[in-house]
C-alpha cells in the first residue's frame, strides 16, 4: 500500500508536465502564426507600386509623354533617351526603374500592342537589381496622346539599400 | 471508503488538468489560425494599389475624351463629314476601352463606358435668336455656325474589380468649348480698314479661357470683289487680341479683298457678317457665325395660283454663295444682301411660310447642294465627292411651292447649328441600262442616250415615258440628207456621254462634248462643234428644263441650211397639236391626221408667227415645248426660224423650233464659227385634251383634205398656263432680304 503513494505523486507530476508541455507548444505555434509574415518586405513592395503609379500619373498629367515622344504627330528622334533622363531624375538615387511603352490598336476587333521602346528604358545596370532589391513594385497606366495614340506604359521600380 | 473516494478524485483531477490544457491549446491554435488567415487576407488586398489603378484609368479617360473632342472637331472642320468624323471618334473610343481593359487585365479590371445625355445649355434668347436646349449626347456633340457655338464631349465610365470584390466606381466627364460672338459689338473702321468685335470663350463649368492669342482665332469675311475663280471668303489678318477678363476678348481684324478699292459694299453691308474659328489650348475647335440666316419675301408673278382652277406653282430655286438666286438658269431680281456663310452645305436649311386667313403655315423645304464650275455656267464633275463647304462654286438648290391663292412667300435660309442634322430625303436614282441612263422623278421616267456608238444610236436626246406613252425630245442638230427617198432630219446630231447628279430636289444631267453623230455615214466627228448641255429634272414635277450652248469649232459646210434647236416627237395616236402665236394671245389648234404631211410648213412661218409654247397631245396625254424669250430672240435673229409641225416616216408627230427652217431642195450653207448659239427651254408632259371643230381660219393651220381643222381645244389650258413659269418677264422676284 505504501508503494502506491509515490507512484500516484509521480503520475500527477507527469500529467502536470504534459499539460505544461501541451500549453507551451500551443502557445509557441500560435505566437509563430500570429506574427505577420514578412511584414517589412511587404510594406516596401506596396510603397514601390504606389510610388510607381504616382510617378506615371505625374508624367501623364504634365503631358510629358506627348511632349517628349512626339513631334508633328510622329515619334521624335531620341525620345527614349530623353524620357529615361526625365524619369531617372524623378527617382531617388537608390531606386531603379525599367519602363516599357506600347502602342495599343485594335485590329479585327482584337486589341494589339506594338512595343515602341526598342529596348526597355532603364537606369539599372543589370537585371539582377530587381531580384535583389529590398522592395519591388510595378505600375501600368494607359495614356492617350493629343494625336490619339493610346499608349500602355508599364514601369518596374526597385529600391536598393 | 474515504480513501478510495480520495484516490478516485485525485485521478479525475489529473484528467481534468489534461483536458483543460488540451482545450486551451485548441483555443490558442484556433485564435492563431484565424489571426493568420485575417492577416493574409488583408495583405493580399492591400498588396494591390487599387486607388491608383482606378485613378489612372479615370484620369486618362478624361484626357482621352478631351483629345477625342479635339480630333473630332478638327476632322469635321476639315472634311465637313460629320458621319465620317463620328465613325472615327467611335472607333477611337472603342480602341481606348479595349486597350485599357487589355492593359489592366492582369489586375482584373472591368471598364464599362456609358454614353450619357446631359444638358449643356438651357433654352435662351441671344441677340434676338432663340436657342433651344442644347444637350451633349452621342459622345461628341457640335452646335456650330451661330453666334453662340459649342463643341462638347460627355460620357461616363464605370470600373469594377471582381477579383478583389470591388464594384461600383463610376464617374462622369464633360468637356466643352463655348464661343460667343458679341454681335452688337461689331464695329467697322473703314479708314483703317478694320473690323472690331468682342468674343467670349468659356470651357466647362463656365470657366473662362484666358490664354488665347491671335494664333487661336481665325476670322473669315466675304469678299464682294472676288472674281468667280477666286475664293469668295478670305481669312482676315488679326491686328490685335485684347483679353478683357472673364473669357472675353476684343479682336480687331483687317479683312482682305481682291480689289480693296472696289470693296464699297463690304463697308456698307458685308462687314457685319463673318465666320470665326477658335481653337483652345486643348486643341478643341469651335466655329461660329455672326448671323443665323436670311429671311426673304418672294413673289410669284405668273398669276397662276390666283387663276381659276386651283393651280399650284413649284419652282426650283438655286442660290449661290453670294446669295444670288436663280430660277430656270436666270438670275432673280433681288436686293443686296449678305452672303451664305462658308459652312458645310448640308447645314443650310430652307423653310417657307405663308398665311391663309391670318393662319401661318410653315414647311421645311427639301434642299440639295451642287458644285458648279467657277464660272457658275456648267456643273462640276466633282459633285460625286464627299461633303464640302458651301463656297463660291456651290449652289443651294431647293423646291419652293406656291399653294393655290398664294403669291407671296416668306423664304428662310438658315444655318442648322446641330452638326448631326440628317435630312431624310428620297433622292433620285439614276440607273444605266444599256446605252441609256434612266432617271425616274416620280412623275415620269426620262432616258438619256448615253453613247457615241453608232450601233446603239437612237434618234433622241432624252425620251420621257409616262403612263406607257413615250415622247422623244431632241436637243440640237443640223444639216439634212436624203437616203433612198427618206430624209435624215437632222443629219448631224450632238451626242456624248452624260454625267448625272441625282439629289432629292432634282437630277442634273450634263455633258460637254465635241462628239457629233453623222447619221448618213454613221460615224462620229469631233471637229465641227463643241456642245454643252445641262438638263434639270425636278423631283415629283411634270416638267424638265435645259440649256444648250453650241460653239462652232470651224466654219462647217452644211449640205442643207437646216438647224434644229429643240423638238419633241410623239407616238402615233397623239393627233392634236396647238401653238401660241407671236401675239401671245392667239392659239392655233390643228390635227395630225396622216403620215408624211406637213401640217404647218415654212410658208406660214416666214413671218415667224409662233411664240413661247407648242404642244402635241391626245385626249389622255400630251407633251409641250416651252421656249422662253431668250430662245425666241435667238431664233428671231436668224430671220429664218420656224416652229415646224410634221409627221415622220414612222408616223411620229413632231413639233420643233428650228433656227434655220428645212429647205427643199437643199441649199448649201457655211456656218459662222463666231456665232455661238445659246438656247434654253423646257418641256413637260400633261394630261392632253381634245381639239374640236369647227375650225375658223384655215390660214393658221395647213389644211389637208382629210385633216379637219380645229376651233377649240381642252388641251391648251395646261401649256398656256404653265408656260408663264418660264418667261423672263414673269420670273419670281425677291422683294426683300433680312438677315437675322
Amino acid at each position: 500500500m505504501r508503494r502506491r503513494g509515490p507512484r500516484r505523486g509521480q503520475t500527477r507530476v507527469i500529467e502536470a508536465l504534459l499539460s505544461s508541455v501541451v500549453v507551451v507548444v500551443a502557445m509557441g505555434i500560435a505566437s509563430g502564426l500570429i506574427r505577420a509574415p514578412s511584414s517589412f518586405s511587404q510594406r516596401r513592395t506596396d510603397d514601390a507600386s504606389r510610388f510607381a503609379y504616382s510617378l506615371l500619373t505625374r508624367l501623364a498629367e504634365a503631358d510629358t509623354f506627348d511632349k517628349v515622344m512626339f513631334e508633328g504627330g510622329n515619334l521624335s528622334a531620341g525620345w527614349e533617351d530623353q524620357l529615361k533622363v526625365i524619369v531617372g531624375s524623378m527617382l531617388p538615387s537608390n531606386a531603379f526603374f525599367n519602363m516599357t511603352i506600347g502602342n495599343c490598336t485594335v485590329v479585327g476587333g482584337a486589341p494589339q500592342e506594338s512595343l515602341l521602346t526598342s529596348r526597355g528604358l532603364s537606369n539599372a545596370m543589370t537585371p539582377e537589381v530587381f531580384q535583389t532589391a529590398l522592395g519591388v513594385g510595378s505600375a501600368d497606366i494607359v495614356y492617350t496622346t493629343k494625336t490619339l495614340w493610346i499608349l500602355r506604359i508599364h514601369i518596374d521600380l526597385a529600391y536598393g539599400d | 471508503m474515504r480513501r478510495s473516494r480520495l484516490v478516485g478524485s485525485r485521478k479525475k483531477g489529473g484528467q481534468i488538468l489534461l483536458a483543460v490544457a488540451v482545450v486551451i491549446s485548441v483555443l490558442l491554435m484556433s485564435a492563431a489560425v484565424l489571426s493568420y488567415v485575417t492577416s493574409v487576407s488583408y495583405r493580399k488586398f492591400s498588396d494591390q494599389p487599387y486607388p491608383e489603378v482606378i485613378t489612372a484609368i479615370a484620369s486618362d479617360y478624361g484626357n482621352f475624351l478631351v483629345n477625342l473632342l479635339a480630333d473630332f472637331t478638327h476632322t469635321y472642320n476639315s472634311t465637313s463629314d460629320i458621319n465620317g468624323a463620328r465613325q472615327r471618334a467611335n472607333q477611337l473610343h472603342s480602341t481606348w476601352i479595349l486597350a485599357s481593359t487589355s492593359a489592366f487585365a492582369g489586375r482584373g479590371v472591368v471598364i464599362g463606358p456609358e454614353w450619357t445625355s446631359s444638358q449643356i445649355q438651357p433654352p435662351k434668347t441671344l441677340y434676338g435668336y432663340c436657342y433651344p436646349t442644347r444637350l451633349a449626347y452621342n459622345l461628341t456633340k457640335l452646335y456650330w455656325y451661330q453666334p453662340q457655338s459649342i463643341s462638347a464631349v460627355g460620357s461616363s465610365i464605370s470600373i469594377d474589380m471582381p477579383a478583389a470584390g470591388f464594384y461600383g466606381f463610376k464617374t462622369s466627364f464633360l468637356a466643352l468649348l463655348n464661343l460667343t460672338i458679341d454681335v452688337p459689338s461689331i464695329q467697322r473702321d473703314q479708314g483703317h480698314g478694320t473690323v472690331s468685335f468682342r468674343l467670349r470663350v468659356l470651357k466647362e463649368e463656365q470657366k473662362p479661357l484666358f490664354d488665347l492669342t491671335s494664333d487661336n482665332f481665325q476670322v473669315r469675311f466675304f469678299d464682294p470683289t472676288a472674281t468667280p475663280a477666286d475664293p469668295s471668303w478670305r481669312v482676315a489678318g488679326i491686328s490685335s487680341v485684347e483679353y478683357e477678363g472673364q473669357g472675353s476678348y476684343f479682336l480687331t481684324v483687317k479683312p482682305v479683298f481682291k480689289v480693296p478699292s472696289a470693296a464699297v459694299s463690304f463697308w456698307s453691308l458685308h462687314y457685319k457678317y463673318f465666320d470665326v474659328i477658335a481653337v483652345d489650348s486643348r486643341d478643341i475647335l469651335v466655329e461660329a457665325c455672326s448671323y443665323c440666316g436670311l429671311e426673304m419675301q418672294v413673289r410669284d408673278s405668273t398669276g397662276i395660283t390666283t387663276s381659276p382652277g386651283n393651280h399650284c406653282v413649284d419652282y426650283v430655286f438655286e442660290m449661290l454663295s453670294n446669295a444670288t438666286a436663280f430660277w430656270f438658269g436666270r438670275k432673280i431680281q433681288q436686293p443686296a444682301c449678305p452672303p451664305l456663310p462658308p459652312i458645310p452645305g448640308r447645314q443650310l436649311s430652307v423653310q417657307v411660310e405663308w398665311e391663309v386667313g391670318g393662319t401661318p403655315t410653315i414647311e421645311i423645304v427639301v434642299a440639295q447642294v451642287e458644285q458648279w464650275e467657277p464660272t457658275q455656267r456648267f456643273p462640276s464633275a466633282e459633285n460625286e465627292g464627299s461633303p464640302s463647304r458651301f463656297l463660291s462654286q456651290s449652289r443651294l438648290v431647293f423646291d419652293v411651292g406656291y399653294p393655290p391663292g398664294i403669291t407671296d412667300l416668306v423664304l428662310t435660309v438658315s444655318w442648322e447649328p446641330d452638326c448631326d442634322i440628317a435630312r431624310a430625303c428620297d433622292a433620285f436614282t439614276a440607273r444605266e441600262e444599256g446605252p441609256t441612263i434612266t432617271i425616274d422623278n416620280g412623275h415620269f421616267s426620262a432616258s438619256l442616250l448615253n453613247t457615241t456608238s453608232p450601233s446603239e444610236w437612237q434618234n433622241y436626246t432624252m425620251s420621257v415615258t409616262e403612263n406607257g406613252s413615250t415622247f422623244e425630245y431632241s436637243l440640237g442638230g443640223y444639216d439634212s440628207a436624203s437616203v433612198n427617198g427618206s430624209l435624215l432630219l437632222p443629219r448631224k446630231v450632238p451626242c456624248g456621254t452624260w454625267t448625272v447628279i441625282a439629289g432629292p430636289v432634282r437630277a442634273l444631267a450634263f455633258r460637254r462634248s465635241s462628239a457629233v453623230m453623222d447619221r448618213l455615214s454613221m460615224t462620229v466627228t469631233t471637229s465641227e462643234a463643241l456642245h454643252e448641255t445641262v438638263i434639270a429634272i425636278p423631283m415629283g414635277e411634270d416638267y424638265f428644263y435645259w440649256q444648250m450652248n453650241l460653239t462652232w469649232k470651224i466654219a462647217v459646210q452644211l449640205s442643207n441650211k437646216f438647224l434644229r434647236i429643240y423638238s419633241v416627237a410623239t407616238p402615233n395616236g397623239t393627233d392634236f397639236g396647238s401653238l401660241l402665236k407671236s401675239d401671245r394671245v392667239t392659239i392655233v389648234n390643228g390635227t395630225f391626221a396622216g403620215a408624211a404631211m406637213e401640217h404647218r410648213d415654212r410658208r406660214y412661218n416666214l413671218g415667224q408667227d409662233f411664240s413661247n409654247w407648242a404642244a402635241i397631245y391626245s385626249n389622255s396625254l400630251g407633251a409641250a415645248l416651252i421656249a422662253p424669250g431668250s430662245t425666241l430672240s435667238e431664233l428671231g435673229a436668224s430671220g429664218e426660224a420656224q416652229l415646224w409641225a410634221w409627221t415622220s416616216s414612222v408616223a411620229q408627230r413632231v413639233f420643233e423650233y428650228d433656227l434655220y427652217y428645212f429647205r427643199t431642195p437643199p441649199i448649201p450653207f457655211t456656218v459662222d464659227p463666231n456665232h455661238r448659239i445659246v438656247t434654253r427651254g423646257a418641256g413637260f408632259v400633261y394630261g392632253g385634251g381634245l381639239a374640236q371643230s369647227p375650225y375658223q381660219n384655215d390660214q393658221e393651220w395647213r389644211i389637208y383634205p382629210v385633216a379637219p381643222a380645229m376651233h377649240s381645244s381642252s388641251g391648251i389650258s395646261t401649256p398656256n398656263t404653265y408656260q408663264r413659269m418660264f418667261l423672263e418677264e414673269r420670273a419670281p422676284a425677291i422683294l426683300s432680304i433680312q438677315p437675322f
